[in-house]
Protein backbone atom coordinates (compact mmCIF):
# COMPACT_ATOMS: atom_id res chain seq x y z
CA UNK A 1 0.00 0.00 0.00
CA UNK A 2 2.46 2.34 0.95
CA UNK A 3 4.81 1.61 -2.23
CA UNK A 4 1.57 2.48 -4.65
CA UNK A 5 0.73 5.65 -2.66
CA UNK A 6 4.49 6.88 -3.08
CA UNK A 7 4.43 6.02 -7.22
CA UNK A 8 1.48 7.65 -7.49
CA UNK A 9 2.55 10.82 -5.23
CA UNK A 10 5.87 11.06 -6.83
CA UNK A 11 4.31 10.89 -9.86
CA UNK A 12 1.92 13.75 -9.28
CA UNK A 13 4.99 15.35 -8.12
CA UNK A 14 7.07 15.13 -11.22
CA UNK A 15 4.07 16.26 -13.50
CA UNK A 16 3.43 19.36 -11.20
CA UNK A 17 7.51 20.48 -11.20
CA UNK A 18 6.84 19.95 -14.92
CA UNK A 19 4.00 22.34 -15.15
CA UNK A 20 5.25 25.11 -13.51
CA UNK A 21 8.89 24.74 -14.71
CA UNK A 22 6.81 25.83 -18.02
CA UNK A 23 4.43 28.17 -16.37
CA UNK A 24 6.37 29.79 -12.81
CA UNK A 25 9.87 31.56 -13.44
CA UNK A 26 11.19 30.61 -10.18
CA UNK A 27 10.96 27.23 -11.34
CA UNK A 28 12.57 27.66 -14.17
CA UNK A 29 15.33 29.40 -11.98
CA UNK A 30 15.61 26.66 -9.57
CA UNK A 31 15.99 23.97 -12.80
CA UNK A 32 18.48 26.62 -14.67
CA UNK A 33 21.32 25.14 -12.14
CA UNK A 34 21.30 21.78 -13.71
CA UNK A 35 23.35 21.32 -16.68
CA UNK A 36 21.76 19.26 -20.03
CA UNK A 37 22.51 15.75 -19.27
CA UNK A 38 21.39 16.26 -15.23
CA UNK A 39 18.87 13.86 -13.70
CA UNK A 40 17.51 14.46 -10.51
CA UNK A 41 16.08 11.41 -8.54
CA UNK A 42 13.76 11.33 -5.65
CA UNK A 43 13.56 7.72 -3.97
CA UNK A 44 11.08 6.98 -1.66
CA UNK A 45 13.19 4.82 -0.04
CA UNK A 46 16.07 2.29 -0.16
CA UNK A 47 14.34 0.11 -3.27
CA UNK A 48 11.12 1.95 -3.61
CA UNK A 49 9.61 4.03 -5.88
CA UNK A 50 11.47 6.66 -7.84
CA UNK A 51 10.81 9.87 -9.84
CA UNK A 52 13.33 10.69 -12.39
CA UNK A 53 13.48 14.26 -13.39
CA UNK A 54 16.12 14.32 -16.19
CA UNK A 55 17.06 17.03 -18.67
CA UNK A 56 17.94 16.29 -21.93
CA UNK A 57 20.65 17.64 -24.03
CA UNK A 58 18.00 20.64 -25.65
CA UNK A 59 17.60 21.46 -21.74
CA UNK A 60 14.11 20.03 -22.20
CA UNK A 61 12.81 18.42 -18.70
CA UNK A 62 10.67 14.86 -18.53
CA UNK A 63 9.56 13.17 -15.43
CA UNK A 64 9.57 9.48 -15.12
CA UNK A 65 9.51 6.35 -12.79
CA UNK A 66 12.63 4.71 -14.19
CA UNK A 67 16.01 5.33 -12.05
CA UNK A 68 19.16 5.78 -14.09
CA UNK A 69 22.12 4.24 -12.59
CA UNK A 70 24.03 7.13 -9.95
CA UNK A 71 27.01 9.01 -11.36
CA UNK A 72 28.35 12.49 -12.00
CA UNK A 73 25.76 13.86 -13.68
CA UNK A 74 22.67 12.16 -11.02
CA UNK A 75 21.73 13.48 -7.66
CA UNK A 76 19.60 11.20 -6.08
CA UNK A 77 17.77 12.11 -2.77
CA UNK A 78 16.32 8.83 -1.04
CA UNK A 79 14.17 8.83 2.11
CA UNK A 80 15.52 6.70 4.99
CA UNK A 81 12.35 5.24 6.10
CA UNK A 82 8.54 4.84 4.38
CA UNK A 83 7.50 7.12 7.49
CA UNK A 84 9.42 9.44 6.45
CA UNK A 85 8.88 9.41 2.62
CA UNK A 86 5.02 9.67 3.08
CA UNK A 87 4.96 12.40 5.83
CA UNK A 88 6.95 14.14 3.19
CA UNK A 89 5.64 13.41 0.06
CA UNK A 90 2.10 13.80 1.27
CA UNK A 91 3.10 17.42 2.40
CA UNK A 92 2.37 16.68 6.17
CA UNK A 93 5.73 17.59 6.33
CA UNK A 94 7.96 20.08 4.00
CA UNK A 95 10.99 18.83 2.12
CA UNK A 96 12.72 20.90 3.59
CA UNK A 97 12.09 19.87 6.96
CA UNK A 98 12.99 16.54 6.22
CA UNK A 99 16.04 17.58 4.98
CA UNK A 100 16.81 19.37 8.55
CA UNK A 101 15.51 16.04 10.17
CA UNK A 102 17.88 13.79 8.70
CA UNK A 103 15.09 12.06 7.27
CA UNK A 104 17.09 11.77 3.58
CA UNK A 105 20.28 10.78 2.17
CA UNK A 106 21.35 11.97 -0.76
CA UNK A 107 24.04 10.80 -3.40
CA UNK A 108 25.73 12.91 -5.72
CA UNK A 109 26.74 16.28 -5.47
CA UNK A 110 25.59 18.09 -2.42
CA UNK A 111 26.05 21.61 -3.97
CA UNK A 112 22.99 21.25 -6.44
CA UNK A 113 21.01 19.69 -3.49
CA UNK A 114 19.31 22.95 -2.76
CA UNK A 115 17.60 23.88 -6.10
CA UNK A 116 16.13 20.52 -6.12
CA UNK A 117 14.69 21.07 -2.58
CA UNK A 118 13.14 24.60 -3.54
CA UNK A 119 11.40 22.90 -6.31
CA UNK A 120 9.78 20.24 -4.39
CA UNK A 121 8.52 23.05 -2.13
CA UNK A 122 7.56 25.11 -4.59
CA UNK A 123 6.03 22.18 -6.55
CA UNK A 124 4.05 21.15 -2.56
CA UNK A 125 2.81 24.67 -2.31
CA UNK A 126 0.72 24.44 -5.95
CA UNK A 127 0.29 20.80 -5.08
CA UNK A 128 -1.53 20.45 -1.66
CA UNK A 129 -4.05 22.94 0.01
CA UNK A 130 -2.79 25.53 2.56
CA UNK A 131 -4.82 24.09 5.24
CA UNK A 132 -2.99 20.50 4.66
CA UNK A 133 0.75 21.19 4.13
CA UNK A 134 3.29 21.74 7.33
CA UNK A 135 5.92 23.96 6.38
CA UNK A 136 9.23 24.78 8.16
CA UNK A 137 9.05 28.85 7.42
CA UNK A 138 6.52 30.68 4.98
CA UNK A 139 5.46 28.61 1.75
CA UNK A 140 6.03 30.02 -1.23
CA UNK A 141 3.17 32.20 -2.93
CA UNK A 142 1.31 30.27 -5.53
CA UNK A 143 1.18 31.57 -9.21
CA UNK A 144 -1.25 29.06 -10.15
CA UNK A 145 -4.21 28.17 -8.36
CA UNK A 146 -4.43 24.53 -6.65
CA UNK A 147 -7.08 23.46 -9.84
CA UNK A 148 -5.19 24.93 -12.22
CA UNK A 149 -1.82 22.85 -11.01
CA UNK A 150 -3.86 19.49 -10.50
CA UNK A 151 -5.55 20.41 -14.23
CA UNK A 152 -2.20 20.87 -15.28
CA UNK A 153 -0.72 18.01 -14.11
CA UNK A 154 -3.49 15.43 -14.71
CA UNK A 155 -3.18 16.89 -18.43
CA UNK A 156 1.00 16.35 -17.79
CA UNK A 157 0.34 12.75 -17.15
CA UNK A 158 -1.91 11.85 -19.80
CA UNK A 159 0.11 13.43 -22.37
CA UNK A 160 2.45 11.70 -24.84
CA UNK A 161 5.13 13.47 -23.97
CA UNK A 162 5.39 11.67 -20.16
CA UNK A 163 7.75 9.17 -20.57
CA UNK A 164 10.52 7.58 -18.61
CA UNK A 165 13.71 9.08 -19.48
CA UNK B 1 14.60 24.90 25.83
CA UNK B 2 12.71 23.62 22.47
CA UNK B 3 12.64 20.07 21.93
CA UNK B 4 12.29 19.18 17.82
CA UNK B 5 10.17 16.64 16.88
CA UNK B 6 12.55 14.83 15.92
CA UNK B 7 16.95 15.03 15.81
CA UNK B 8 19.86 13.22 15.47
CA UNK B 9 22.80 13.66 16.97
CA UNK B 10 26.78 12.04 16.39
CA UNK B 11 28.29 11.66 19.63
CA UNK B 12 31.67 13.12 18.91
CA UNK B 13 35.19 10.76 19.11
CA UNK B 14 37.39 9.79 21.60
CA UNK B 15 39.05 12.94 22.75
CA UNK B 16 42.41 13.32 24.18
CA UNK B 17 43.42 16.70 25.67
CA UNK B 18 46.06 18.72 26.94
CA UNK B 19 49.71 19.40 26.88
CA UNK B 20 51.10 15.67 26.16
CA UNK B 21 48.44 13.81 24.52
CA UNK B 22 49.99 13.57 21.62
CA UNK B 23 52.13 11.45 23.41
CA UNK B 24 49.26 8.56 23.16
CA UNK B 25 49.28 8.62 19.70
CA UNK B 26 51.37 5.40 19.66
CA UNK B 27 48.70 4.06 22.46
CA UNK B 28 45.54 5.04 20.30
CA UNK B 29 47.33 3.56 16.96
CA UNK B 30 47.63 0.30 18.84
CA UNK B 31 44.40 -0.09 20.50
CA UNK B 32 42.52 0.86 17.28
CA UNK B 33 44.92 -2.40 15.36
CA UNK B 34 47.01 -0.22 13.60
CA UNK B 35 50.69 -0.87 13.52
CA UNK B 36 52.17 0.56 10.17
CA UNK B 37 49.74 3.70 9.69
CA UNK B 38 50.01 6.17 6.62
CA UNK B 39 50.94 9.89 8.20
CA UNK B 40 49.43 12.73 6.15
CA UNK B 41 50.92 15.82 7.39
CA UNK B 42 50.23 19.50 6.57
CA UNK B 43 53.20 20.88 4.76
CA UNK B 44 52.86 24.06 6.29
CA UNK B 45 54.22 22.45 9.73
CA UNK B 46 57.62 21.86 8.07
CA UNK B 47 58.74 25.06 9.74
CA UNK B 48 57.89 24.20 13.09
CA UNK B 49 59.03 21.73 15.28
CA UNK B 50 55.96 19.53 15.54
CA UNK B 51 57.22 16.99 12.61
CA UNK B 52 60.16 15.88 14.62
CA UNK B 53 58.40 15.91 17.95
CA UNK B 54 55.76 13.80 16.57
CA UNK B 55 58.65 11.54 14.92
CA UNK B 56 60.21 11.20 18.23
CA UNK B 57 56.69 9.74 20.06
CA UNK B 58 55.97 6.91 17.31
CA UNK B 59 59.79 5.87 17.28
CA UNK B 60 58.77 5.92 21.60
CA UNK B 61 55.97 3.90 20.69
CA UNK B 62 57.50 1.77 18.28
CA UNK B 63 54.71 2.86 15.49
CA UNK B 64 56.73 3.28 11.47
CA UNK B 65 54.46 4.88 9.50
CA UNK B 66 54.40 2.76 6.19
CA UNK B 67 53.79 6.14 4.62
CA UNK B 68 54.45 9.75 5.24
CA UNK B 69 52.25 12.30 2.99
CA UNK B 70 52.88 15.66 2.86
CA UNK B 71 52.19 16.60 -0.87
CA UNK B 72 49.11 18.86 -0.06
CA UNK B 73 47.74 22.42 -1.65
CA UNK B 74 46.24 24.35 0.29
CA UNK B 75 42.21 23.73 -0.10
CA UNK B 76 43.25 20.15 -1.77
CA UNK B 77 41.55 18.98 -4.71
CA UNK B 78 40.00 15.41 -5.16
CA UNK B 79 42.64 14.30 -6.93
CA UNK B 80 44.99 14.66 -4.09
CA UNK B 81 42.41 12.64 -1.92
CA UNK B 82 42.78 9.84 -4.67
CA UNK B 83 46.39 10.16 -4.39
CA UNK B 84 46.54 9.76 -0.47
CA UNK B 85 44.06 6.72 -1.27
CA UNK B 86 46.52 5.44 -3.99
CA UNK B 87 49.36 5.82 -1.50
CA UNK B 88 48.16 4.24 1.29
CA UNK B 89 46.70 1.39 -0.64
CA UNK B 90 50.62 0.87 -2.63
CA UNK B 91 52.14 1.18 0.68
CA UNK B 92 50.28 -1.61 2.55
CA UNK B 93 49.07 0.78 5.56
CA UNK B 94 46.50 -0.44 8.08
CA UNK B 95 45.43 3.34 9.41
CA UNK B 96 45.11 7.22 8.59
CA UNK B 97 47.08 9.87 10.94
CA UNK B 98 46.36 13.27 9.67
CA UNK B 99 48.25 16.35 11.59
CA UNK B 100 47.39 19.51 10.24
CA UNK B 101 44.71 22.32 9.45
CA UNK B 102 41.45 22.20 8.45
CA UNK B 103 42.05 21.12 5.21
CA UNK B 104 44.43 18.61 5.76
CA UNK B 105 41.84 17.69 8.32
CA UNK B 106 39.07 17.37 5.30
CA UNK B 107 41.20 15.70 2.99
CA UNK B 108 42.04 13.11 5.60
CA UNK B 109 38.31 12.67 5.96
CA UNK B 110 37.78 12.34 2.39
CA UNK B 111 40.87 9.99 1.97
CA UNK B 112 39.55 8.03 4.63
CA UNK B 113 36.56 7.18 2.99
CA UNK B 114 37.43 6.51 -0.41
CA UNK B 115 40.17 4.26 1.44
CA UNK B 116 37.32 2.19 3.28
CA UNK B 117 34.56 2.09 0.92
CA UNK B 118 37.41 1.06 -1.64
CA UNK B 119 35.58 3.27 -3.89
CA UNK B 120 37.87 4.04 -7.14
CA UNK B 121 37.20 7.82 -8.10
CA UNK B 122 35.36 10.43 -6.04
CA UNK B 123 31.87 9.82 -6.79
CA UNK B 124 32.10 6.91 -5.19
CA UNK B 125 31.61 8.90 -1.95
CA UNK B 126 29.84 12.30 -2.30
CA UNK B 127 26.94 12.78 -0.48
CA UNK B 128 24.78 12.88 2.56
CA UNK B 129 24.47 10.59 4.93
CA UNK B 130 25.08 8.18 1.80
CA UNK B 131 28.06 5.90 3.03
CA UNK B 132 27.04 2.24 4.37
CA UNK B 133 29.84 0.22 5.68
CA UNK B 134 33.11 -0.68 8.11
CA UNK B 135 36.10 2.07 8.43
CA UNK B 136 39.51 2.23 8.95
CA UNK B 137 41.89 3.22 12.32
CA UNK B 138 41.33 7.14 12.28
CA UNK B 139 43.16 9.49 14.50
CA UNK B 140 43.03 13.64 14.00
CA UNK B 141 45.09 16.15 15.09
CA UNK B 142 44.33 19.68 14.62
CA UNK B 143 47.01 22.05 14.46
CA UNK B 144 44.52 25.23 14.12
CA UNK B 145 41.62 25.60 16.50
CA UNK B 146 39.14 26.93 14.21
CA UNK B 147 37.41 24.33 12.30
CA UNK B 148 36.84 21.60 14.34
CA UNK B 149 36.99 19.21 11.66
CA UNK B 150 38.21 16.61 14.29
CA UNK B 151 34.92 16.53 15.40
CA UNK B 152 32.45 16.92 12.42
CA UNK B 153 30.63 15.12 10.06
CA UNK B 154 31.37 17.57 7.06
CA UNK B 155 34.38 17.08 4.35
CA UNK B 156 34.83 20.05 1.76
CA UNK B 157 37.25 19.35 -1.19
CA UNK B 158 38.14 20.89 -4.05
CA UNK B 159 37.22 20.59 -7.71
CA UNK B 160 40.22 19.93 -10.05
CA UNK B 161 38.80 22.12 -12.63
CA UNK B 162 36.12 24.25 -11.21
CA UNK B 163 35.99 26.95 -8.61
CA UNK B 164 33.88 24.88 -6.86
CA UNK B 165 33.40 22.84 -3.47
CA UNK B 166 32.74 19.00 -3.15
CA UNK B 167 31.27 18.40 -0.13
CA UNK B 168 30.57 15.10 1.85
CA UNK B 169 28.94 14.75 4.86
CA UNK B 170 28.36 11.37 7.00
CA UNK B 171 28.91 10.32 10.52
CA UNK B 172 30.93 7.56 9.65
CA UNK B 173 33.55 9.71 9.25
CA UNK B 174 34.73 11.21 12.48
CA UNK B 175 37.82 9.88 13.39
CA UNK B 176 38.02 7.15 16.53
CA UNK B 177 40.55 9.64 18.35
CA UNK B 178 41.03 13.03 18.20
CA UNK B 179 43.80 14.69 19.98
CA UNK B 180 44.26 18.16 20.69
CA UNK B 181 47.58 19.32 22.80
CA UNK B 182 48.69 22.78 23.35
CA UNK B 183 52.12 22.01 21.21
CA UNK B 184 50.59 21.73 17.75
CA UNK B 185 48.30 25.10 17.84
CA UNK B 186 51.00 27.26 19.96
CA UNK B 187 53.13 28.81 16.92
CA UNK B 188 50.13 29.85 14.97
CA UNK B 189 50.33 33.47 13.77
CA UNK B 190 47.92 36.08 15.72
CA UNK B 191 45.70 36.30 12.25
CA UNK B 192 45.24 32.97 11.97
CA UNK B 193 44.19 32.67 15.70
CA UNK B 194 41.95 35.83 15.21
CA UNK B 195 40.30 33.87 12.07
CA UNK B 196 40.34 30.48 13.07
CA UNK B 197 38.75 31.48 16.46
CA UNK B 198 36.05 33.84 15.11
CA UNK B 199 35.20 30.87 12.36
CA UNK B 200 34.31 28.95 15.70
CA UNK B 201 32.54 31.13 17.38
CA UNK B 202 30.47 31.51 14.03
CA UNK B 203 29.87 27.43 14.11
CA UNK B 204 28.53 27.53 17.54
CA UNK B 205 26.11 31.21 17.61
CA UNK B 206 25.08 29.24 14.16
CA UNK B 207 24.36 26.07 15.27
CA UNK B 208 22.77 27.55 18.70
CA UNK B 209 20.23 29.75 16.48
CA UNK B 210 19.79 27.94 13.52
CA UNK B 211 16.69 26.07 12.29
CA UNK B 212 18.25 22.52 13.03
CA UNK B 213 19.31 23.46 16.77
CA UNK B 214 18.51 20.62 19.21
CA UNK B 215 19.30 20.21 23.12
CA UNK B 216 22.60 18.34 22.83
CA UNK B 217 24.00 20.72 20.27
CA UNK B 218 23.24 23.75 22.32
CA UNK B 219 25.08 22.26 25.42
CA UNK B 220 28.18 22.19 22.99
CA UNK B 221 27.50 25.52 21.56
CA UNK B 222 27.13 27.43 24.87
CA UNK B 223 30.43 25.85 26.08
CA UNK B 224 32.58 26.93 22.96
CA UNK B 225 30.82 30.23 22.93
CA UNK B 226 31.72 30.65 26.16
CA UNK B 227 35.60 29.42 25.97
CA UNK B 228 36.04 31.89 22.83
CA UNK B 229 35.18 34.86 25.22
CA UNK B 230 37.19 34.05 27.78
CA UNK B 231 40.26 33.20 26.05
CA UNK B 232 40.72 34.59 22.49
CA UNK B 233 41.70 37.89 23.53
CA UNK B 234 44.18 36.47 25.84
CA UNK B 235 45.85 34.20 23.05
CA UNK B 236 46.22 36.96 20.67
CA UNK B 237 47.99 39.03 23.53
CA UNK B 238 49.81 36.50 24.86
CA UNK B 239 50.54 33.52 21.98
CA UNK B 240 52.62 31.42 24.24
CA UNK B 241 49.59 30.76 26.76
CA UNK B 242 49.18 27.37 26.39
CA UNK B 243 45.92 26.62 29.01
CA UNK B 244 44.69 29.51 26.73
CA UNK B 245 45.60 28.03 23.72
CA UNK B 246 44.57 24.39 24.45
CA UNK B 247 40.77 26.05 25.66
CA UNK B 248 40.87 27.60 22.08
CA UNK B 249 41.57 24.30 20.75
CA UNK B 250 38.50 22.67 23.01
CA UNK B 251 36.14 25.71 21.70
CA UNK B 252 36.86 24.89 18.40
CA UNK B 253 36.41 21.00 18.95
CA UNK B 254 32.94 21.79 20.68
CA UNK B 255 32.13 24.16 17.95
CA UNK B 256 32.40 21.50 15.53
CA UNK B 257 30.26 18.93 17.74
CA UNK B 258 27.47 21.54 17.45
CA UNK B 259 27.48 22.41 13.64
CA UNK B 260 28.13 19.06 12.59
CA UNK B 261 24.96 17.89 14.61
CA UNK B 262 23.00 21.45 13.46
CA UNK B 263 24.76 22.86 10.49
CA UNK B 264 25.37 26.58 10.02
CA UNK B 265 23.39 29.49 8.39
CA UNK B 266 23.87 32.54 6.20
CA UNK B 267 26.74 33.05 7.61
CA UNK B 268 28.34 30.72 6.18
CA UNK B 269 26.24 30.74 3.05
CA UNK B 270 27.43 34.29 2.43
CA UNK B 271 31.33 33.54 3.72
CA UNK B 272 31.68 30.75 1.16
CA UNK B 273 30.12 32.89 -1.80
CA UNK B 274 32.94 35.11 -0.82
CA UNK B 275 35.55 32.54 -0.46
CA UNK B 276 34.40 31.19 -4.24
CA UNK B 277 34.57 34.86 -5.67
CA UNK B 278 37.03 36.85 -3.96
CA UNK B 279 38.65 34.11 -2.50
CA UNK B 280 39.07 36.04 0.69
CA UNK B 281 40.12 33.32 3.77
CA UNK B 282 37.61 31.50 5.49
CA UNK B 283 37.65 32.94 9.16
CA UNK B 284 37.94 36.79 7.49
CA UNK B 285 34.43 36.01 5.87
CA UNK B 286 33.35 35.04 9.26
CA UNK B 287 34.86 37.83 11.24
CA UNK B 288 33.10 39.91 8.13
CA UNK B 289 29.50 38.59 8.10
CA UNK B 290 28.72 37.41 11.36
CA UNK B 291 27.29 40.59 12.76
CA UNK B 292 25.28 41.77 10.47
CA UNK B 293 23.91 38.49 9.57
CA UNK B 294 22.92 37.70 13.65
CA UNK B 295 21.47 41.60 13.32
CA UNK B 296 19.13 40.45 10.55
CA UNK B 297 18.18 37.43 12.54
CA UNK B 298 17.47 39.12 15.35
CA UNK B 299 13.89 38.71 15.32
CA UNK B 300 13.88 34.88 15.55
CA UNK B 301 16.75 34.41 17.76
CA UNK B 302 15.94 37.26 21.13
CA UNK B 303 15.51 34.16 23.50
CA UNK B 304 18.79 32.85 22.09
CA UNK B 305 19.90 36.30 22.71
CA UNK B 306 19.05 36.86 26.28
CA UNK B 307 21.20 33.41 27.15
CA UNK B 308 24.17 34.75 25.18
CA UNK B 309 23.81 37.97 27.45
CA UNK B 310 23.85 35.89 30.30
CA UNK B 311 26.68 34.15 29.41
CA UNK B 312 29.03 36.66 28.37
CA UNK B 313 28.27 39.30 31.55
CA UNK B 314 27.62 36.11 34.38
CA UNK B 315 28.21 39.28 37.03
CA UNK B 316 25.49 41.09 35.93
CA UNK B 317 21.73 41.20 37.05
CA UNK B 318 19.49 41.27 33.90
CA UNK B 319 18.29 44.19 33.90
CA UNK B 320 22.05 45.62 33.27
CA UNK B 321 23.73 42.91 31.21
CA UNK B 322 24.43 44.85 28.15
CA UNK B 323 22.30 43.78 24.63
CA UNK B 324 24.84 40.26 23.06
CA UNK B 325 25.35 42.26 19.64
CA UNK B 326 26.27 44.69 21.58
CA UNK B 327 28.53 42.78 23.69
CA UNK B 328 29.89 40.59 20.28
CA UNK B 329 30.50 43.66 18.30
CA UNK B 330 33.12 45.12 20.78
CA UNK B 331 34.66 41.36 21.13
CA UNK B 332 34.93 41.48 17.71
CA UNK B 333 36.24 45.54 17.62
CA UNK B 334 38.90 44.03 19.93
CA UNK B 335 40.17 41.15 18.21
CA UNK B 336 40.25 43.13 14.92
CA UNK B 337 43.26 45.51 16.29
CA UNK B 338 45.12 42.58 18.08
CA UNK B 339 44.99 40.64 14.83
CA UNK B 340 44.89 43.84 12.51
CA UNK B 341 41.92 42.41 10.60
CA UNK B 342 39.91 44.30 8.24
CA UNK B 343 36.74 45.60 9.62
CA UNK B 344 34.42 45.77 5.99
CA UNK B 345 34.42 43.79 2.69
CA UNK B 346 36.08 46.76 0.74
CA UNK B 347 38.90 46.89 3.17
CA UNK B 348 39.41 43.38 2.73
CA UNK B 349 39.79 43.82 -1.06
CA UNK B 350 36.04 43.39 -1.99
CA UNK B 351 34.69 44.88 -4.73
CA UNK B 352 30.88 45.97 -5.44
CA UNK B 353 31.11 44.48 -8.80
CA UNK B 354 31.78 41.19 -7.47
CA UNK B 355 28.69 41.28 -4.82
CA UNK B 356 25.73 39.98 -7.31
CA UNK B 357 28.46 36.70 -8.13
CA UNK B 358 28.73 36.19 -4.31
CA UNK B 359 24.71 36.30 -3.81
CA UNK B 360 24.52 33.85 -6.75
CA UNK B 361 26.92 31.66 -5.05
CA UNK B 362 25.30 31.98 -1.36
CA UNK B 363 22.24 31.18 -3.29
CA UNK B 364 22.99 27.66 -3.67
CA UNK B 365 24.51 27.06 -0.36
CA UNK B 366 22.73 24.49 1.79
CA UNK B 367 23.39 26.25 4.88
CA UNK B 368 20.47 28.66 3.73
CA UNK B 369 17.99 25.99 5.00
CA UNK B 370 18.79 26.44 8.59
CA UNK B 371 19.53 30.53 8.55
CA UNK B 372 16.76 31.29 11.49
CA UNK B 373 15.09 33.60 9.01
CA UNK B 374 14.28 32.88 5.44
CA UNK B 375 16.29 34.92 3.21
CA UNK B 376 15.46 36.03 -0.27
CA UNK B 377 18.70 37.16 -3.19
CA UNK B 378 18.06 40.72 -2.65
CA UNK B 379 18.13 40.18 1.22
CA UNK B 380 21.67 38.19 0.97
CA UNK B 381 22.91 41.00 -1.56
CA UNK B 382 21.69 43.50 1.31
CA UNK B 383 23.83 41.91 3.99
CA UNK B 384 26.65 42.25 2.05
CA UNK B 385 26.02 46.13 1.10
CA UNK B 386 25.83 46.32 4.90
CA UNK B 387 29.46 44.97 5.24
CA UNK B 388 31.22 46.49 2.42
FE1 LIG C 1 33.36 27.90 9.24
Amino acid sequence: MKTMVAAVVLKFLGAGILVLQRKDSRMQEELTAYAPGSALQIRAWDGGPVLCLAKSASGAWTAGSLSRPLGSEVVEVVFKSPRSAILALLGLQSVSAAFLENRVTVRGDLMVTLPLVRAVNLAEAHLFPRWWTKPIGTLPPRRLTLMGTWFGALAQLFSPQERSP
Amino acid sequence: MKIPPYFEFTSPPRLLAGEGALDHLPYELKALGCQKPLLLRDPGLSVTTLPSLLDRILEEGQIVPAAVFTDLPADAPMSRVMAVAASYRASGCDGLVAVGGGSVLDTAKAAMLVISSGATSFAGVEGFHAFHGAVIPFVLIPTTAGTGSEATTVSVVSHDEKNIKMELVTPRMLPQTAILDPRCTVSLPPKITAATGIDALTHSLEALTGKQANPLSRVHALAAIELVHAHLETVLLNPGDKAARQAMALAAYLAGVSFSNSMVGAVHSLGHGLGAVCHLPHGITMELLLLPVLRHNRPAIEADLKDLAALWSPDLPESERPDFLDSLASFLEAVRKYAKLPATLSEAGVTREQLPAVVERAWMDGSLLTNPVELSKADLLELLEGAF
